[in-house]
């Protein structure tokens, strides 16, 4: 995909009307679903722009690709000029078309056109002694095919040079006659010989067309129609084609658009342009993407362009404050760097509006009195990093009308309401408040910019009506409750206010980070300072507050902190407002085009995954080095940690979506890999052992146990010492964005550092029975059970850890000899530890499938208690499970899929018997108290035909959140389980297998797709390569 | 937060007069500055008796009216109007003898207690003298939804500077345990669960209380046996003054079983709020609407 286009300065203002080719511009084929395209333009409409839609086709092609997506409103706005002139379409009444214009050809004109095709291709004949065919059924037109072969039946725009070349080929091979151009002349002295008085002949180099109408009349109609009774300058009037300059010596098609009446507005070409473009023509190759591109910078000047299509929006309506958090979570705008809860401006004392900053973390702080938890136990790790730091709510406003504040209160008649664009990351909360007579409404949007992550905008619009009012307004900083709700935060110099410019600066209790908050705000367009102002508002008067914000941090230096952000600060003056929710529109359009994923038949799954995948979007690390936390940046759950969720469930998406996000997932963990080394030595171990919950340098932030109040009963956390098998979880990370990528340059400069050294941790923490080797004291995944040896998943990935150790030896040894050396020197690996590597990797035990197929979870699990499952337990076991560990431990019963992790990620690897064997007997004792367990169950499932049971562990997975099935998404989303639904869906329900070759479908599994999922459709981008899949139930 | 701003008392023949107005006087005292009481009819010819002892309790220092009520106390309820949420408090005793739990409160007591939307402190019969208070218990259901008892509880122990504990019972032997909305359910690490799911669990309690507000909360007490067995257990802890209970509204036969077995068992004041219909979010995902 090529990257952004550049618009020169000319295009980067608002245009009042748009006038457009159809193919080859908007669309690269007539049989492609365009709903990005429908829905840009349903914006454009909506905000009054004239949208003008030329081409040469009929209008059934339009209707069916264009119209059947686009939205109620504003449809007074557009116009379809079709057959090549011939026609226009308007639309009235709720969408209706009615053809507003006709060119009806007399029968004279009719035996004209025919009578000069039928000339012309004598004339081929004779000339060139080529067969040509005529195409008679075309409005006013008749077409001569000058190649009909099959090779070139539809030839795609971005084609056009090959099909100049053969065109030309078989027309050149004949006594050096001038093809093409000399062929159009020949034919439009034809027409006139015929008795045409002003024919028309056009080429798109396949046909020579004749007909008695071009795209001039298209624009001609459109001037005299719409353009002057609008009155609407000619420099308000973009034209976008893809053939202007010459081809095969004759002019571009779309040149003809561009008639003297309109000879000063602005004109721009996204096609191949093989010869270059008339130099009033601004040239920005792309084709559909790059004009879709062009279509969101529009967008950003009318307004934050929300969608109006349904299926690109979360939408919040009434208010149950109990749900608040939850809501919060969900309606969360990020980037990466920043997470910014979707809080309301005016909101409740319970709500956690918090803004997170990836990597920064702090000291655990009791946060509550009632804990019922004693976490200060002295076993608790008393880490600096142990917590993800909430920083306060950067846009709380505050309104006093007539003196008296505005709250949101228990039982008032208060409305508020959020809008969450999915496809923009932009949101926007509507809020009304009832005081006295007065009524205030504030409309606000904001956005985490994804093109500078240190941004983020907002905007607000207070409207007040009932009469005549004293307003106090304050926006900014939510400092109430400060201590309460932050306790991790500092604050250095609040609100010092200088050259128009808020900065507030912030140093963490324990780890000292120093975060500093500037901004710049703007009333009715008028930049002032400092966050709060009066005024007098008549009734139904309006105020439009614009505010910047950006973020910087730095690890001591305040100087340095406070000179950059004034600096940066300096460089946001708003007036460059609508420039950055452009750019950060185009920044998410890019994203989309690349990573929708699009059920034809079943709207519902095509949005889930669409949320799912946003939130995974702005949770990606923009900065190497950062990683994603188990509920990303959208709340404090798990306390910020991350966890093997990072390198198992939600790197394969970015690995084949946009792998510089999967390169900065482990490029974190190579950033800890110092901190891995002081683990392992700690617990007596050599190499590296990677945090079980790992924060910012490497260090384990599991506590050893909790003190649980009520109870008195101390309980022991082993996951921290004994869940070790994180460690080949982040070499099967790398080894996995390898294969996917093929990134020689961070495979030699970071992976094999890491799969050296996690390798020299596992030949540490094996233990040898004679000539074979073991795992002992481990939990598994399912973390039910503790101390088991053998535990089969481990056993694997250890195994599999060690043998790309191995292959990255020979692989460093034979790309870069000296860099091979040099690591190894570095990290003192002898050729003695090469070879211990091999042989434990080759005699290290792995637990076999039984005579039943199925795969003991660890040794002795065959001989535990039985238990029997309730299936009301799925999901969200009984506090017990945890309480009485012990008793648990004892018993037949998994937390989440374990043995089942293993086909998951190496499906080749088992027969399908194999598979069933342990589905059947692992799943019903499995209660899924984790939500990874889901997508592993749906993949299993889909894989050995199960498919009720796919479909139900499908969809509970991908929308996890979006329901809430498990009662815990106030603390955020579940980002492992949103990487996991998307594996199961492309690598359990579709049948993607990845090759060297590129990914394939496995056949069989077009017969399993549920008819009523319709085609499921999608791009993967392998090894720098993209790939459009599609797979359509049998 | 909203604070006691009025308390309306209700004073019968039948009923224990010390501790109600001692306690009554407390509240008056943190805030409350506008006191009535209400004399049942029948209790004409103890006016001297009953401001006697409104004087003893230090009532009749503070604004209070003292009335005769010449209609039920449902009827005289109505007729002062409503009040802001949170900012009355109703006060009335039960039956002065030992009775079936169903019998527990006499008909025109369950008339006030089933049309009042305000808080009802009810004094049981044979109550221990505990005033001040030292601790207010809520018993919690353990669903994530909102919870009068718990907002109106913690006004009140923030009003008066009483630290209150939060009681979840889970029945083992019920089978709603299993409610997928249930605070005691918890799937991952109890470290990564438990704490965020109470603070979670008490937020949506209350959402209009603030951090500050929720440091009377002392504990979050998670028990496991039957409420009937395990409540009482709990507030046989002398220092617990008042228990706040939030109940559906209706004391006819069959219905409020658990509640009127507890009121008999208990021997301290118990703070009686109605559940009120939560209104609720809708959520829109695409085209698909979910609301609950």
């Amino acid at each position: 995909m090529q990257g952004t286009p550049i618009w020169p300065n000319e295009l980067q203002r608002p245009f009042r009307a748009l006038v457009f080719d159809w193919d080859g511009v908007a669309v690269s084929g007539r049989d492609k679903a365009i709903p990005h395209l429908q829905d840009s333009l349903s914006r454009l409409l909506d905000c009054g722009v004239l949208i003008v839609v030329v081409t040469g086709t009929h209008f059934g092609h339009l209707q069916h690709q264009l119209l059947s997506g686009l939205g109620r409103r504003g449809l007074e706005n557009l116009f379809c000029c079709t057959n090549r002139g011939s026609e226009v379409y308007a639309f009235r009444d709720g969408g209706r078309a009615d053809r507003v214009y006709l060119k009806q050809a007399s029968l004279d004109d009719e035996r004209h056109l025919d009578r000069t095709a039928i000339r012309l291709q004598k004339l081929i004949f004779k000339e060139f002694h080529l067969d040509s065919e005529i195409i008679f059924d075309r409005l006013n037109r008749r077409k001569v095919d000058l190649i009909p072969t099959p090779q070139w039946v539809s030839p795609p725009k971005g084609s056009i040079n090959e099909l100049l070349m053969a065109v030309e080929q078989r027309l050149g091979a004949h006594e050096g006659i001038a093809g093409l151009p000399w062929l159009v002349s020949r034919a439009r002295d034809i027409a006139q010989e015929c008795g045409l008085e002003d024919p028309r002949v056009t080429t798109d180099i396949k046909h020579i067309e004749i007909g008695l109408t071009d795209k001039s009349d298209s624009s001609r109609w459109i001037l005299l129609n719409q353009i002057i009774p609008r009155k609407i300058e000619p420099r308000e009037v973009c034209i976008i084609g893809d053939e202007f300059g010459m081809t095969g010596g004759v002019p571009g098609s779309d040149l003809l658009l561009c008639i003297p009446e309109l000879v000063s507005s602005t004109i721009v070409s996204v096609g191949v342009e093989p010869a270059g473009t008339p130099s009033m023509v601004h040239h920005v190759p792309g084709g559909p993407e790059a004009f879709m591109d062009f279509l969101d910078l529009q967008l950003s000047y009318f307004d934050w362009g929300l969608s109006r299509d349904p299926a690109w929006l979360l939408v919040q309506t009434d208010f149950d404050p109990a749900r608040e958090r939850e809501m919060e979570a969900l309606f969360t705008v990020g980037n990466g760097l920043l997470g910014l809860r979707g809080a309301l401006e005016i909101t409740i004392p319970a709500s956690e509006s918090d803004l997170y900053i990836a990597g920064v973390y702090d000291s655990k702080f009791q946060s509550r009195p009632y804990s019922e938890l004693d976490f200060l136990t002295p076993k608790r790790n008393t880490s600096r990093y142990s917590e993800l730091v909430s920083f306060p709510f950067p846009f709380r406003i505050r309104i006093k009308l007539n003196g008296d504040e505005i709250q949101l209160r228990e039982k008032d008649s208060s409305t508020h309401s959020r809008k969450l664009d999915l496809g923009t990351g932009i949101l926007e909360v509507k809020q009304k408040f009832q005081i006295d007579s007065y009524q205030v409404e504030i409309i606000s949007r904001r956005l985490a910019s994804l093109d500078d992550s240190s941004r983020i905008i907002h905007e607000f619009e207070l409207i007040s009506s009932g009469g005549r009012v004293t307003i106090d307004v304050e926006c900014g900083i939510d400092f109430d409750e400060f201590q309460n709700r932050h306790p991790h935060l500092l604050v250095l110099s609040p609100a010092l206010k200088q050259d128009f410019r808020e900065l507030t600066f912030f140093k963490t209790m324990a780890s000292g980070k120093l975060v500093a908050f500037g901004s710049r705000m703007q009333i009715n367009g008028i930049e002032v300072q400092g966050p709060s102002w009066s005024s007098i508002l008549e009734d139904q008067e309006r105020v439009q507050v614009r505010r910047v914000l950006v973020v910087h941090t730095h690890d001591s230096d305040m100087e340095y902190l406070e000179r950059t952000t004034r600096e940066r600060l300096k460089a946001h003056p708003l007036k460059d407002f609508h420039r950055w929710i452009g750019n950060h529109r185009r920044a998410w359009s890019s994203f989309w085009r690349r990573s929708d994923l699009r059920f034809s038949n079943n709207q519902g799954l095509t949005e889930s995954q669409r949320f799912n995948l946003y939130h995974l979007r702005i949770a990606a690390p923009v900065v190497s080095g950062n990683s994603i936390p188990a509920r990303t940046l959208s709340g404090r759950g798990y306390e910020g940690h991350i966890f093997w969720d990072a390198e198992i469930f939600v790197l394969p998406f970015f690995a084949l979506q946009f792998p510089h996000f999967a390169r900065n997932l482990l490029e974190y963990r190579y950033r800890t890999l110092p901190g891995a080394r002081r683990r392992a030595t700690q617990l007596g171990f050599r190499g590296a052992l990677f945090a079980w919950e790992s924060t910012v340098d490497g260090e384990d932030e599991t506590p050893e146990s909790i003190l649980i109040k009520s109870h008195s009963v101390e309980v022991p956390i082993f996951t921290g010492t004994q869940q070790v098998h994180v460690t080949a979880d982040v070499a099967y990370g790398v080894w996995n964005y390898w294969y996917c990528t093929g990134d020689s340059e961070f495979m030699r400069n970071y992976g094999a550092e890491i799969l050296f050294e996690t390798a020299r941790f596992w030949c540490s923490r094996v233990s040898n029975d004679g000539d074979q080797f073991h795992i002992d004291e481990v939990v598994g995944p399912d973390e039910y059970h503790h101390g088991v040896r053998d535990n089969a998943y481990t056993n694997w990935m250890a195994r599999f850890n060690l043998n790309k150790a191995l292959w990255a030896r020979d692989w460093l040894a034979a790309s870069d000899p000296e860099y091979f050396r040099d690591l190894c020197l570095r990290l003192g690996i002898r050729t003695e530890d090469f070879n211990l590597w091999d042989v434990i990797s080759k005699s290290l035990y792995i637990p076999q499938p039984g005579p039943n197929g199925v795969i003991e979870q660890f040794e002795g699990f065959f001989q535990l208690k039985n238990v029997v499952l309730e299936k009301a337990e799925r999901l969200k076991s009984p506090v017990s499970r945890l309480l009485d560990w012990q008793e648990v431990n004892a018993s037949k019963i998994c937390k989440q899929a374990d043995v089942l992790m293993l086909p998951f990620l190496f499906p080749e690897s088992f027969s399908d018997d194999v598979i069933r064997a342990n589905y059947r007997y692992y799943e019903p004792i499995t209660d899924h108290g984790s939500s990874l367990s889901l997508p592993v169950h749906a993949w299993t499932a889909a894989r050995i035909g199960a498919f009720q049971d796919a479909l139900s562990y499908y969809n509970q997975s991908v929308e996890l959140d979006l329901f809430n099935l498990m009662q815990n998404t106030s603390l955020g989303v579940h980002a492992a389980c949103m990487g996991g639904s998307w594996m199961a869906l492309i690598f359990g329900l579709m049948g993607v297998r990845l090759t060297e070759g590129g990914p394939v479908l496995e056949q069989s599994v077009r017969r399993t797709l549920p008819r009523e999922w319709g085609s499921i459709s999608l791009r993967l981008l392998f090894r720098e390569k993209e790939y459009e899949i599609e797979v359509a139930a049998a | 937060m909203s604070r006691v701003r009025s308390v309306v008392l209700f004073i019968r023949r039948s009923c224990d007069l010390g501790t109600p107005l001692r306690t009554v006087a407390w509240i008056a005292r943190t805030g409350a500055s506008d006191v009535l009481v209400i004399i049942h009819p029948e209790m004409a010819a103890g006016e001297l008796e009953v401001r006697r002892r409104l004087k003893h309790a230090g009532l009749s220092q503070l604004k209070t009216r003292v009335v005769f009520g010449r209609h039920s106390m449902k009827e005289s309820l109505i007729r002062l109007g409503e009040a802001r949420e949170g900012e009355r408090l109703v006060v009335v005793g039960s039956k002065e003898r030992d009775v079936p739990a169903r019998e527990i409160l006499d008909p025109e007591t369950i008339e006030l207690i089933e049309c009042c939307s305000d808080p009802v402190l009810l004094f049981p019969f044979r109550l221990s003298e505990f005033v001040p208070w030292s601790l207010i218990v809520t018993p919690m259901s353990g669903e994530f939804r909102r919870n009068r008892a718990l907002a109106r509880a913690m006004d009140l122990a923030n009003q008066l500077q009483v630290p209150m504990d939060i009681v979840h019972v889970i029945d083992p032997m019920q089978k709603h345990q299993y409610s997928a909305k249930a605070v005691g359910r918890t799937g991952d690490q109890p470290h990564h669960e438990i704490q965020p799911m109470i603070s979670e669990f008490i937020s949506a309690a209350c959402p209009f209380c603030s951090e500050s507000e929720k440091k009377v909360i002392r504990n979050f007490r998670l028990i496991h046996g039957s409420a009937i067995l395990e409540l009482p257990k709990i507030l046989s802890d002398t220092s617990v003054g008042l228990i706040a209970i939030e109940w559906k509204g209706l004391f006819m036969r069959g219905h409020a079983e658990t509640l009127k077995e507890l009121i008999r068992k208990l021997r301290v004041p118990v703070l009686l709020i109605r559940e009120t219909a939560n209104q609720e979010t809708s959520l829109r995902a695409g085209h698909r609407f979910r609301a609950n």
